[in-house]
């Protein structure tokens, strides 16, 4: 028995210690060669999740580029942040997006659910440093080790193609044809009661948002949130004394730029959360006067 | 719990150690341990069908002790009909149930008179066509008085429920799992070891080639009308390896995880994909499941013995039986008689026992004779797979419509190169070690030991690199 737990467990060692020294090998190799360069005339950036992806149609703002990605969190927001201000340090103002949704714990949970990991880990797994590694380890590790061949796979396939730069793969504006708010409205997708964490504060998204903050000031950036319009009637609105607390708790001195009322007609939106192309337009038109405006583009 | 899961590899570790270390000293604790691991393992799932196993085996069990005591035959016949269809029952309601339901009400409409009456939304519990076999088949010997009824509940509840064939077979029979639950297992080495390497084979059959062939499939078969009949063919030959690597490679897994706790469980694969005619492929297929149905309800039937028409009725009965066991589905009847209408012409010329041991024994490759008689088979067994892949039976039929036509000469639209060259080592490996229980078993065992743990981790490397999420095994719907 002893001799088949030895060979058994030094077989396993070495295995996973080849594993973990491939996965250091090519995270180092990667994050030596991965680029986020964006034009030297930007600017202005916006950080966040599918709300200011829809929302930001950076060819009709002066000097700005959206930066943002469907369902990405602060904790990956924040890693991938660090990567944009290390090739750009030409980036003045940094938009983050703040909404209802941003304060609960649902976010919390799209850092580490399986859907998220196996969605971001593959492409963020370059950047994140060990404690990073960790965090996502220790929350789900079922879901971590899985995703593991997808991204060594997804890594190896970056160098054989050597396709090191990562702007356009985890980011960018979205443009949308569609709209189905009508049709939702009529089958009363407004009404829908969002789960109990909707109504709870977040702790690890937030924690996330407030290293990602002072990640900006470290770097001289000039800090600003930012709430995209959705359609009135959406239940995001239901947690909105939640949404002012921690707001007033824990961002106090940031600005926050908040669109969410925005009128804008049915066939603007995508569906509740989300503009189309129209409203994009209105909505990026509005924001590049208010830049203009405030003169943040010299 | 999935085989190629990390809640598996976390779960196998854990309960290896305590077995061999906590309770290795009592024989009873150790079988009771095992029900306990084998109850979670199945609780996983849905702790709520646990009951059904539960009750399962305490009848079974109940049954077989009134049957030791009773000589009346007809109070044993009585015995056995109430185990039989209280197991069936389950069963029935459970897998069938909606079937007949649904066929009950079309047959009513056909002749004009439209019923109605609702389909119940039934889950089906994983694995219980394999447990309901198995402890039926301990009912059946014990009232053939071929097996002496167990006194130990223990044990026989962990005959039932023993977590590595407990959702997918092999189906064991009573006679030769039960009395090794009565013996005290010693550690030993060379069973461990070789039960890890059939683990690691059966992994890369599931993980590198059934899954990896399930992603053409799929998008062949739900897109069947787009595609040419080239595309068609290639969609149900890499169905047929799917099906075998993912069944046969959940049996390796089950059958290795056996032994690295002292048990030896029936071979249920002898490489079919290499038989000489379809008989010989149904010696080497689910061998747990023909065996079952060959000595628990074809040979009661009177097998192949009795008039030419008794003999057809026999052999249409256990192959029809045979595709309804797999599934509430006219495609799996039609697969059964299908497999039927080629077994027949065997039977009746006599022909069905001309090739026992496998091709090519002693010699390195099949010679030209042989590797027709393999192609063929293996071309009439895909022919078959496809019905039982199809979501129904005109699926099935639109999809034979769509190779047969002129676009079947031609280049396939999907050409999945890596697959190919998996599929070609895949069966090179089987080849070389078909005169073994599984090919890995001697494979690689002549070799220099650095150059056989480098072979090792390549394999393990392979499962790694070519690992899908959340690919579970096929024949848990069953």
């Amino acid at each position: 028995m002893n001799l088949f737990l030895k060979k058994t467990t030094k077989f396993l060692i070495i295995l996973c210690f080849s594993a973990v020294s491939i996965s250091l090998l090519l995270n180092s190799y990667l994050n030596k060669k991965s680029k986020f360069s964006l034009n030297n005339n930007v600017k202005s950036v916006v950080f966040g999740h599918s709300h200011p992806e829809t929302a930001f149609n950076d060819s009709l703002i002066v000097d700005f580029k959206n930066l943002a990605q469907s369902g990405e969190s602060y904790f990956y927001t924040y890693i991938k942040a660090k990567q944009v201000f290390k090739n750009n340090p030409q980036i003045e103002n940094v938009f983050i997006e703040f909404s209802n949704i941003d304060i609960t714990k649902i976010r919390d949970e799209e850092i580490w659910n399986d859907k998220y990991i196996n969605w971001r880990y593959p492409t963020y797994a370059t950047w994140m440093n060990l404690q990073e590694h960790f965090f996502l380890l220790l929350k789900n590790p079922k879901s971590l080790i899985a995703t593991l061949p997808k991204t060594y796979k997804k890594q190896v396939k970056r160098i054989k193609t050597k396709h090191f730069n990562y702007t356009k793969s985890t980011s960018g504006y979205l443009y949308i044809n569609e709209s189905k708010l009508d049709s939702l409205l009529q089958n009363r997708a407004n009404t829908i009661q969002p789960e109990p964490n909707f109504f709870k504060e977040s702790s690890h998204n937030l924690m996330y948002l407030k290293k990602l903050v002072a990640l900006c000031q470290q770097h001289n950036k000039s800090v600003y949130f930012v709430r995209s319009p959705i359609y009135h009637e959406s239940f995001y609105k239901w947690n909105e004394l939640l949404f002012k607390e921690v707001k007033e708790k824990h961002f106090s001195k940031i600005e926050l730029l908040d669109y969410v009322d925005l009128k804008l007609p049915i066939n603007h939106f995508r569906d509740l959360h989300h503009l189309n192309y129209k409203g994009a337009k209105i909505f990026s038109q509005n924001f590049n006067n208010w830049l203009l405006n405030k003169k943040l583009h010299p | 719990m999935l085989f190629n899961s990390i809640d598996f590899a976390i779960f196998l570790p854990i309960v290896f150690l305590l077995y061999w270390f906590v309770t290795n000293k009592n024989l009873k604790l150790q079988n009771a341990f095992l029900v306990v691991v084998s109850y979670i393992f199945y609780g996983w799932w849905d702790w709520r069908f646990l009951s059904l196993i539960v009750f399962s085996t305490i009848l079974d069990y109940t049954i077989g002790r009134f049957l030791a005591k009773e000589n009346n035959d007809k109070k044993r016949k009585l015995l056995l009909t109430l185990s039989v269809i209280v197991n069936l029952g389950f069963l029935g309601f459970f897998k069938y149930y909606n079937f007949f339901l649904d066929n009950f009400i079309e047959a009513f409409s056909w002749f004009g008179t439209p019923i109605s009456t609702r389909t119940l939304n039934i889950v089906l519990p994983v694995g219980i066509s394999f447990y309901t076999f198995q402890t039926l088949s301990y009912s059946i010997d014990v009232y053939r008085k071929k097996l002496e009824p167990t006194k130990d509940i223990i044990a026989f509840a962990a005959f039932v429920s023993f977590f590595p064939q407990l959702v997918a077979g092999p189906i064991e029979r009573a006679t030769n799992l039960l009395p090794q639950f009565y013996k005290k297992r010693h550690f030993n080495y060379s069973l461990a070891v070789d039960g890890l390497r059939q683990i690691l084979w059966g992994l890369f059959k599931k993980v590198v080639i059934a899954d990896n062939c399930a992603a053409v499939v799929n998008t062949i078969f739900d897109n069947n009308q787009d595609y040419s009949g080239s595309t068609l063919a290639l969609g149900a030959v890499l169905f047929a390896f799917q099906i075998y690597g993912d069944f046969s490679g959940y049996s390796d897994i089950a059958i290795g995880t056996s032994r690295l706790f002292g048990f030896n469980l029936m071979q249920n694969f002898a490489f079919p994909y290499f038989s000489r005619d379809i008989a010989e492929f149904w010696r080497r297929w689910h061998i747990s499941l023909s065996t079952w149905f060959r000595d628990y309800l074809y040979i009661p039937l009177g097998g192949s013995r009795g008039s030419m028409l008794k003999k057809i009725r026999n052999t249409f009965i256990i192959f029809i039986v045979s595709g309804f066991w797999h599934g509430a589905n006219w495609t799996f009847i039609f697969w059964g008689a299908l497999n039927a209408l080629y077994f027949l012409p065997l039977l009746l010329t006599n022909n069905n026992r001309n090739h026992i041991k496998i091709v090519a024994l002693h010699t390195k490759l099949p010679s030209l004779k042989e590797s027709f008689q393999i192609l063929t088979t293996f071309t009439i067994t895909t022919l078959a797979w496809i019905f039982f892949r199809a979501e129904s039976l005109n699926h099935a039929i639109q999809y034979i419509k769509g190779i047969c036509n002129t676009s079947l000469i031609s280049i396939p639209e999907i050409r999945p190169t890596d697959l190919f060259i998996l599929l070609i080592i895949f069966l090179s490996i089987e080849w070389s070690g078909r005169r073994n229980q599984y090919a890995l078993e001697k494979y690689a065992l002549q070799w220099k030991r650095p150059l056989r743990i480098l072979f090792y981790y390549l394999l393990v490397i392979s499962i790694f690199w070519f690992s899908r999420n959340d690919q579970t095994f096929i024949y848990f719907q069953f």
